[in-house]
């Protein structure tokens, strides 16, 4: 008995510390337990899809879609920052159609894949 | 001594006494479907023989031919007019050869092979069942001897097409099988050959060809845009689309008729496409060629390799290639039309085809070689048709005809087909705009085109930026959505310059987070001061 009131009156004294994390708000169906990669909220797409490129460091970045052929009908050149990165895809002006975006460094090496289609 | 000549007697008195012979008595130019007609007689070999009975079967097949109809023929000569005739018929038999036997000894497979065939050991069945075959007995008889040479009777039949059976020619249609040939009034039976003991109808044409597989040569991506339209007698008989395969596997055409065969692209299926087809290159070439300018410094060179090219490149129907032709496609690209005598989106596909070998070379027959006829045949069913599109002069959607041996080509620059260019192409948000930059490093291109396409209900086009060089003439057209802008070097004097050439810049109608997806990469061509088509991949 006495420890648990030792114990009470140290917890009760002592002074709460918080310490702010600044973090973009990821939405569950965006989070990617990786360290890096490329997540679509849907894979099926109309009008528009939220992604979330996962980087490994601040910078420049290329988002590529390619069609079926794996012609690049799009690239994006992103400055993004370490961690989730929240963007869209807009898709009215492709012809409906399925296809793949793909995440690269500026020079062009390979971090993640998905596919959507448009319907 | 007497058991012996009694033996031989049969021997002696079946020497070679007559032939049965049987023929078709039409000229042999038969088509499936056409009525023949086969008539039997006897030839006589040994004199003072005079059978007034005959029996003989014959057999035909009943999946080449279909009987009609029966004459008996005898009774016409002023003889037999009192001959009594029969005529038996059965279904699904065929003779078995008695092997032991000639088998034209037609005496000798009546007595052996069919009338005591049971009692040969191991074969007793004359007529085993066959579907394919037919087998009649015609007998004749007459108080007076049969005469020679006259037709004893005639059988119709009409030419059954093979096409659903297992058999690839007409031979051996008919069979003699045997006969009995006797004098009744002594029962004396006389020895008979088969003259021609089967028919064979050769080159028998027409008839269902079948599955005829007509090849579509194009280089184009998109072969199910294409339809075909196969003609008889300017009547359609069979029309359709080609498969993925660049393949129509057409039925119901005839074998040895000659058909026309039209091959069109379906301007709905192609809209998205049609206006790819003359790019920058095809106006680069039209005006090399205009201008006669090629590797010799005299001039009058042609740039053109391909008789065809002057047809392609003839967009203005004017009858011949000169500037107002690279006008037209210059205007073209520039997303003005002003011709439409040119394949594009606004005029629709302008075809041009022919047989594959032909294709391309002119002949008094055959303008441009544009052979468009083709006729099946046992030997030849399938057939191939290169396809062109005019407006097309780089054959990037067109069938480049084969060179054919000897044939001369045009002196001057020579295309090699094409060559690739890795492109970087991209966009990106600067200071709330939109940015699309186009970035080069090949340093001989004379010719540069896109085409993109942009979501105007988040973008609005703002302007082109050109850094391609003081000679060049720049282009850049926004129609709805669409934005049509390049270079080209008409002078072909100066290249368009390395590093950035392009920037375009649309203002977003609302806020946007980033740029993907904003802008569709639709066309891409570029050309180089030799002529070269280059194939631009977007890196």
């Amino acid at each position: 008995m006495k420890k648990l009131l030792i114990l009470l009156l140290f917890i009760s004294c002592s002074e709460t510390i918080y310490i702010e994390n600044r973090i973009q708000e990821v939405p569950e169906s965006l989070f990617m337990p990786q360290p890096t990669g490329l997540k679509l909220e849907s894979y099926i797409v109309k009008d528009k899809v939220r992604i979330n490129t996962k980087l490994p460091s601040d910078g420049k970045y290329r988002i590529k879609i390619l069609d079926f052929s794996n012609k690049i009908i799009n690239q994006e050149i992103i400055t993004g920052k370490e961690g989730d990165n929240i963007l869209n895809i807009y898709v009215n002006s492709l012809p409906v159609s399925s296809y793949n975006v793909e995440l690269y460094t500026n020079t062009n090496n390979f971090i993640g894949r998905q596919t959507f289609s448009m319907n | 001594m007497r058991k012996l000549l009694f033996l031989l007697l049969p021997l002696f008195c079946l020497a070679q006494d007559l032939k049965l012979d049987h023929s078709y008595i039409n000229e042999a130019d038969f088509q499936v479907g056409d009525t023949i007609t086969i008539k039997f007689n006897t030839i006589q070999i040994t004199e003072n023989v005079v059978p007034n009975l005959y029996v003989f079967d014959y057999e035909y097949n009943n999946k080449l031919l279909q009987k009609i109809t029966h004459r008996f023929k005898v009774t016409d000569n002023e003889s037999n007019t009192n001959a009594q005739v029969s005529l038996n018929h059965w279904d699904g038999y065929k003779y078995k050869v008695l092997n032991t036997y000639d088998e034209n000894d037609l005496s000798a497979q009546y007595l052996n092979g069919w009338l005591n065939r049971t009692q040969v050991e191991g074969d007793t069945d004359s007529y085993p069942a066959d579907n394919d075959w037919s087998v009649e007995r015609i007998t004749i008889q007459d108080g007076v001897g049969i005469t020679y040479n006259n037709t004893l009777i005639e059988v119709d039949f009409k030419i059954k097409d093979k096409i659903n059976t297992s058999y690839t020619n007409y031979n051996n249609v008919t069979h003699l099988n045997w006969m009995r040939a006797e004098d009744n009034s002594t029962s004396t039976q006389y020895d008979v050959d088969a003259m021609q003991q089967k028919i064979t109808l050769a080159d028998v044409e027409g008839g269902d060809a079948g599955s005829v597989t007509i090849n579509l040569k194009t280089p184009n991506e998109s072969p199910t845009h294409y339809k075909y339209n196969i003609l008889n007698n300017s009547s359609s008989v069979a029309t359709g689309y080609f498969d993925a395969n660049y393949q129509a596997i057409v039925t119901g055409l005839e074998n040895n008729v000659q058909y026309t065969i039209n091959i069109e692209v379906d301007n709905e299926l192609a809209s998205d496409w049609l206006d790819d087809v003359a790019t920058v290159t095809d106006v680069f070439l039209v005006f090399k060629e205009a201008i006669k300018a090629g590797s010799d410094p005299s001039g009058s060179t042609n740039t053109f390799t391909h008789g065809i090219q002057f047809l392609l490149g003839e967009v203005n129907n004017s009858g011949n290639v000169d500037f107002d032709d690279s006008y037209v496609l210059l205007s073209h690209i520039m997303n003005e039309n002003v011709s439409e005598w040119f394949t594009s989106s606004t005029n629709g596909a302008k075809n041009v085809w022919g047989e594959k070998n032909q294709y391309g070379y002119s002949t008094n027959e055959y303008y441009f070689g544009q052979r468009k006829d083709f006729t099946p045949t046992d030997a030849n069913k399938v057939f191939d048709f290169g396809h062109g599109l005019i407006g097309d002069v780089d054959f990037s959607h067109s069938f480049e005809p084969i060179v054919k041996e000897n044939t001369p080509i045009a002196r001057g620059v020579v295309q090699s087909s094409s060559e690739n260019l890795n492109l970087d192409i991209s966009t990106s948000l600067v200071n709330d705009k939109v940015e699309l930059i186009v970035e080069l490093k090949k340093e001989d291109l004379a010719g540069m085109q896109f085409v993109i396409q942009f979501d105007d209900t988040l973008l609005e086009f703002e302007e082109v930026q050109f850094n391609t060089g003081n000679l060049l003439t720049n282009f850049a057209t926004e129609r709805n959505n669409k934005l049509y802008f390049g270079s080209i070097s008409v002078e072909n004097t100066e290249n368009i310059k390395t590093g950035k050439p392009y920037k375009i810049i649309f203002n977003p109608k609302q806020a946007i987070t980033n740029t993907s997806g904003l802008i569709y990469f639709q066309t891409t061509d570029a050309v180089t001061d030799e002529g070269t088509k280059v194939i631009l991949k977007i890196q």
